[in-house]
């Protein structure tokens, strides 16, 4: 079989696992979409013709946020199940194939999912309002600029999920909670001893107004005489691992894991 | 072609196969038969590419099955003992897992569905224990996969399903096919498995086609013991007698099964094992 030939019949068959993963794991999908419209619906008619759109972007923000951390530790409970790990494990498709088919349901496809719900949500509340007020209410715009900008902290947080759905076999949300908490703890206290290490070596007894750039102003300065700034290209390498490495590494490991997944792990 | 070479495997310290070897054939339905805790379902496991053996190599049709390349996995189909079906209509179920069976037969799954009594229109998580193993089943022998893998597949089922289940596995299978039928229930498919392969202690004990074994081994029921016979028990018309010769009455497996594990039977296969080894030569 050559190269086109095979990449071909890889995009026919991750359709096919999305396909049977949409129709047989991810029913859920719909009683999820019908509580979000039914609890935005009700929560924009009783803010009335006021609501305004910060109203439906904090709720989205909210709903997206937990609802991607959810769903993405989610994406492995079958594979560590007794009962359903042979389907898995039997599906004539590659590994990376069923990985990916879980990757595109539990992201862009929710993302999306979300997105359209709360468009229909607000079209819903718009036209009560209009019949009882003769005064629409604001629109929620998919994909609008507000809404994107949060794009590249989901593809994070979906990453660090995705991963603990694969390492976890049972409550992989809270286990990865735990994780991350533990870790920017660890972080915390290396950087705290890091910091003081610092200052204790640049004699800031006599300098003034230290800033670190990476944080965008946002830290105190006050007390301390110094002005401090990495470079930028530092900025950018921390950005590209935080956005870029981090979630590939993250959407990767699964596969590996899955990989060398047997039966009876799942027993 | 299924080989099976040298193989060891084990659960933690429980060390269930040493040196395992055996090889089946395209067109047989083997009989894969073993004590509860033999490893029969590990094996089938490990033919499958569910899960690996920690030394040795099996290989199902020139592939690996550890690897578990879509083009294997499309080829084989495996019937485990506890099938689990989604929560959707038969017809949904085969339309969404068909496609990756390139060799599909909707007509036979059409067939062997109301031949069975199933149907395919009424949602899988409504059906019984039983209704869901003939749904997989018909859906298995309608892949036309090389390698069809059956655990129990008898269990759950009522007896004219099990008359059924053996008319299907007789006019399904054919010359490029192999299906393998792990049971304890040996009398529902006696006439059916051919060869029997008897799996004792993570060794493969005897893997011999029926004729072969008509030609070395001889059952008869007698009322006594007779002085000649290599493996006798006691049965309600008198003793189940295996004799060494050839055999005119019609085999027992479960009596064969119970004097193959004990051992009675060992010098027989030697000795048709040394025959064969002198005609290859």
């Amino acid at each position: 079989m050559s190269v086109i030939e095979s990449v071909k019949s890889s995009i026919v068959r991750l359709y096919l696992v999305v396909k049977a993963d949409l129709f047989s794991r991810y029913l859920f999908f719909w009683p999820f979409s019908m509580t979000v419209f039914c609890v935005v619906l009700l929560l924009s008619l009783i803010n009335g013709p006021s609501i305004e759109q910060s109203f439906y972007l904090s709720t989205y923000g909210l709903v997206v946020n937990v609802g991607i951390a959810v769903v993405a530790s989610a994406a492995f409970k079958d594979v560590y199940k007794s009962s359903l790990v042979h389907d898995w494990l039997l599906l004539p498709a590659a590994t990376y194939e069923k990985v990916l088919s879980r990757i595109i349901l539990t992201f862009p496809a929710f993302v999306v999912l979300v997105n359209l719900i709360f468009f229909i949500t607000s079209l819903f509340s718009y036209a009560w309002s209009f019949l009882l007020n003769h005064k629409g209410t604001v629109i929620f715009i998919p994909f609008s600029h507000d809404a994107l900008v949060m794009l590249p902290h989901l593809i994070v947080l979906h990453s660090i999920f995705f991963f603990g759905s694969s390492v976890f076999r049972k409550s992989p949300f809270f286990k990865t909670m735990l994780s991350v908490v533990v870790l920017f703890l660890i972080l915390f206290i290396l950087g705290s001893f890091s910091l003081a290490k610092i200052l204790t070596l640049t004699k800031f007894d006599t300098a003034s107004g230290v800033q670190f750039s990476f944080l965008n102003g946002k830290g105190s300065t006050s007390g301390i005489p110094f002005s401090f700034k990495f470079p930028e290209w530092v900025d950018m390498m921390i950005q590209i691992l935080y956005y870029v490495c981090m979630p590939l590494f993250f959407w990767a490991m699964p596969f590996f894991r899955m990989r060398r997944l047997e039966a009876q792990r799942a027993l | 072609m299924v080989t099976v070479k040298d193989v060891e495997f084990s659960y933690d310290s429980r060390a269930l196969f040493s040196g395992l070897n055996f090889n089946l054939q395209r067109g047989s339905i083997y009989g894969l038969l073993g004590r509860n805790g033999a490893g029969k379902s590990t094996l089938l496991k490990i033919i499958s590419g569910m899960i690996f053996p920690k030394k040795g190599s099996v290989s199902v049709s020139g592939r690996e099955p550890y690897k578990r390349e879509p083009a294997f996995l499309a080829d084989l189909f495996f019937v485990t003992e506890d099938p689990f079906l989604p929560r959707m209509r038969g017809v949904d179920y085969v339309s969404l897992y068909s496609p990756f069976y390139a060799k599909f037969d909707k007509q036979l799954f059409v067939s062997l569905c109301s031949e069975t009594g199933i149907d395919p229109v009424q949602n899988l998580s409504n059906m019984s224990y039983g209704m869901k193993k003939k749904f997989l089943i018909a859906f298995a022998f309608a892949t036309r996969a090389s390698v069809i893998v059956l655990d129990e597949p008898t269990n759950g089922l009522d007896i004219p399903s099990k008359a059924t289940f053996r008319r299907t596995l007789a006019s399904s299978v054919n010359e490029d096919q192999i299906v393998v039928i792990s049971t304890h229930q040996v009398r529902d498919l006696e006439a059916m498995i051919d060869p029997v392969i008897i799996i004792d202690q993570g060794k493969v004990l005897m893997n011999m086609a029926r004729h072969e074994l008509s030609e070395i081994l001889a059952f008869s029921i007698e009322n006594e013991i007779p002085e000649n016979a290599l493996y006798y028990e006691k049965t309600p018309g008198g003793y189940a007698v295996i004799k060494s010769g050839k055999g005119e009455r019609e085999m027992d497996i479960e009596v064969l099964f119970n004097a193959v594990v004990s051992g009675a039977l060992a010098e027989e296969f030697d000795l048709a094992n040394n025959q064969v080894c002198e005609c290859a030569l």
